[in-house]
Order: C-alpha cells, then structure tokens, then sequence
C-alpha cells in the first residue's frame, strides 16, 4: 500500500505536528495577551489620566484594525525594523508577540470590567479590615475578578486557537490549516482535508469549553445555594 | 457614668462638604473610652457620613479627628494605625462572597495581624459562637441568610480585636423577623467592654445599647447626652419632632 492510499496520504504525522504547532501558538500567544491583558487592565483603571489614555489608545487600535493586518505589519514593519539592528528574532516569537499583543487588548477590556462589577463595599470591608493592598488585590479582587472575566476569557482563548491559523499566510509555518490546504491541493480532496481541519478546531473547542465549565463550576461554587 | 477616663473618639470642628453642600458641619464631639454611643436622626443628616470618617473611609475637610489619640490623615500610616483597632459593621454586611465563614474571619488577622492558621482559626470559632453561628464556619455567605451574614460580619470584625467598634445601620438592610436577632447580637456584645459608635433608626435597641444618643440634623449635632434624658425630656424641636414622627408609626 502506498501512502497516497492511506486515508491520511501520508499526512497524517504533519497534521499532527501541524495541530501541536496550533495549539503551541495559541498557549504562549494567549499567554503573553493575559499579560498584556493585566497591564492593559490595570492601566485603564488608574489613577493618571495619562495612563489611562495610553491604555485606551492600545486597545481601540488594536481592536479596529484586522488581526491578518496586525500580524503582517508585525512580520514585514517590526521584525524587519528590528533585524536591522542586528537583533534575530524567530519566527514564531513574532508571531504569538504579535497575536498576544492583539488578544491582549481584548482581555484588558474584558478584565477591566470584571473588576468594577465588584461591589464597592469590598474595597471599603478591606480597608476596615486592614487588608494589605497586596492583600486585598491577590485576595479579594483576583478571585471574584477571574469569576466575572472567565466566560469572556474563554471566549477569547477560542478566538486565540483560530487566530493561530493566521500566522499560515506567513508561508513559514505548517500549522494545521496549512498542511491540510497543501494535503488538499496534491490529493485533490479538498473537502475531505478541510474537514480534518475543521475537525481539528472542533476538538480543541470541545475540551477547551470542558475545562472552562469545570473551572467556573469551581469559581462558582461560593454561589451555589 | 459621663466622666471618662480617656476620649476614644475626638472630633473638632469637623467639616466636610460634596460639592457646595455641607454633609457635616462643624461637630465636634468626644466620644470616652468604653462608650457606647448611639447616633440617630433623620435620613440624610450625616451620621452614616460621621461614623465612616472615623476609620478613614471618608475624608472630611476641616478640623481634625483623634482615634485612641492618633491623629487621622490621609496618610497610610495614621490609616493603618487607626484601623488597626477599629472595627466596623456595614449595612449590607459587605462579606467576601467567595470565602467561606471560616475565611472571612480569618483573612485578616492572618496576613494583616500575622497570627498563624490555628491560633486565628481558634479566635474565629469562639467568636462565631458568641455571635451564636457555631459550627457554620464552612458555610459561603450565600447560603446564609441575612441576619446570619450579619452575625457573621460582626465576628469577622470582632476578630481583629478592635477597641472600638462601628456600626453603620446594621440592620437596615435585614428583613424584619431577622433584625431582632442581630440586635440581640450587638446588645450581648457590650460586656466586651469595647467603644461602640452604631447608628440605626431602631429606637428601642438605642435606649438599650447606648451610654449616650447623639441626635443629628442637617449635618449638625443637635443634641446630645443620656438616652432616658433625650427621650423621655427631648429639649430641641428638631428631636421631639424626630421622635414623634417614629412613635406615630405603626
């Protein structure tokens, strides 16, 4: 049997590596957007208006302008810039930079209004208390914050593992979607191939939305009555 | 007993403004060590106003505030040195929601006292059972009701061994079967011997809790002295009016 035979034609080890390529961009992309999230976030809610401006700047910029758009001018504007300088930077850390900056803003909103759906009386219960502001923010606010922010936060880590396909167009990386338009185009079975990309996307989707009810069953449990 | 030993609350000339409008004016008021006082008034006069500014959570604009002799600024540490022995009980209990009893009582006397788990573990159990809630500790507040959040919310600021303890209408926000409970709570807490400042429109609690009733109008102090003395020979119009606005009521 040749490989053109098998149902995958032989594709089958670099969807695979193709899916780990997907989801590796995804995890440290949404991994830095949480980061710039947090920083967003807290910028947006602090006291100087300038700061608070910068933050505003970032997140109605990033979120205006298209992703695929943000993502080239990362590849061909700021890598390029960079390289000048003599600096090498991968690849893949231009990408899942540029695709956390852009999750980054949308967290930042998304965390910023969980924080003020806390009521005001925990802040003043605190400070009665004594808390330590360190305290009060690790203790107080983090916990309800994650509650408020888990359903946007969840929607946005699904946007993260499609957003990851972007980085195809770039012609460097063999993600899934990528290997499966080349496995497509030599076998010409378009729709079989496309399939097992979407399949692909589908499984992420359905245990990613598993371990987010679990995680806000658990978040949720203080509520249940 | 008006002679007191030591003032732990002093209030001098104490102003404070929203805007243009006086929410406090000029009071001043010296509140001895182990009273217990009461403020009452009619809505909006500024006692909610007054008693939040002894720990801080309002900034007033003139005069000056002495708690246990310190005086309060906006600075962290007179902040942290007041709070450090005042205790306070909101209306709407404000417990964190994602903690259980146990927790809530426990936070702070763990990372702000630095007592270790069991010996603040301890604390909070006996205090819980004086509030008369044992063995609810791993309760969230959610499955409590409110007169039980309350109880709860009197312990957790018992905890912290407060000298001085502040009560913002705490049973306002309490369904009424439930308000006599928390009452009783706050009356079986007297032999703590602690400065107590509460304000409530309960009227028959006052008599009973306080040494001293302070009656507030406008954001001015109208009268002030004994209980039996202010209500049974009120000698301002404003708090005979006062009072028989309350007894008219079914």
């Amino acid at each position: 049997m040749s490989p053109g035979d098998a149902p995958l034609a032989g594709y089958g080890d670099q969807l695979i590596e193709g899916l780990l390529l997907t989801l590796e961009v995804s995890l440290c992309s949404y991994a830095i957007g949480s980061l710039f999230g947090l920083l967003g976030a807290a910028a947006k809610l602090a006291r100087w208006r300038s700061v608070r401006y910068c933050a505003g700047l970032y997140t109605t910029l990033v979120r205006a302008l298209p992703e695929l758009l943000l993502v080239l001018l990362a590849f061909y504007l700021l890598a390029a810039r960079v390289e000048q300088f003599g600096v090498v930077v991968s690849p893949f850390a231009v990408a899942v930079m540029a695709l956390g900056f852009i999750q980054g803003a949308y967290i930042t909103e998304v965390l910023r209004a969980a924080v003020l759906a806390i009521p005001r009386g925990q802040r003043e219960a605190a400070e009665a208390l004594n808390l330590r502001p360190l305290t009060y923010l690790c203790r107080v606010v983090a916990p309800q914050a994650l509650r408020h922010a888990l359903g946007g936060l969840g929607n946005i880590w699904l946007n993260a593992t499609k957003d990851a396909s972007l980085i195809s167009v770039l012609g460097i990386f063999a993600d899934v979607l990528k290997v499966s338009s080349l496995a497509a185009a030599a076998t010409k079975r378009y729709v079989f191939f496309y399939a097992v990309a979407g399949a692909c996307f589908l499984a992420i989707t359905l245990v990613s939305m598993t371990l987010v009810e679990r995680l806000r069953r658990h978040l949720g449990r203080a509520y249940l009555t | 007993m008006t002679a007191t030993i030591e003032p732990a609350i002093e209030f001098d000339s104490v102003s404070k403004y929203f805007g243009d409008s006086g929410v406090l004016s000029d009071i001043t008021l010296s509140i001895g060590a182990g009273e217990r006082a009461v403020i009452c008034g009619p809505s909006g006069a500024g006692k909610s106003t007054l008693i939040r500014c002894i720990n801080g959570l309002e900034q007033h604009q003139h005069g000056t505030i002495r708690v246990s002799g310190v005086t309060l600024t906006r600075a962290a540490t007179s902040l942290r040195q007041i709070r450090a022995h005042v205790g306070m009980v909101f209306q709407s209990f404000n417990l964190f929601p994602h903690m259980t009893v146990l927790e809530n009582c426990t936070v702070a006397p763990r990372t702000a006292l630095g007592l270790p788990r069991a010996e603040a573990e301890a604390r909070a159990q006996a205090l819980l059972e004086r509030v008369d809630m044992p063995g609810l500790g791993d309760r969230y507040p959610s499955q409590l009701s409110g007169g039980q959040q309350q109880r709860v919310a009197i312990a957790r600021a018992l905890c912290m061994q407060p000298r001085i303890l502040l009560l913002d209408e705490p049973t306002s926000a309490l369904d009424p079967e439930m308000v006599q409970e928390v009452l009783e709570t706050i009356v079986g807490l007297t032999d703590l011997g602690m400065t107590m400042v509460c304000v409530t429109h309960e009227m028959s609690f006052a008599r009973r809790l306080a040494t001293r009733l302070v009656f507030m109008d406008e954001g001015r102090i109208v009268e002030t002295g004994p209980p039996a003395e202010l209500f049974d020979a009120p000698c301002s119009d404003r708090l005979q009016r006062f009072l028989g606005r309350l007894q008219a009521r079914p």
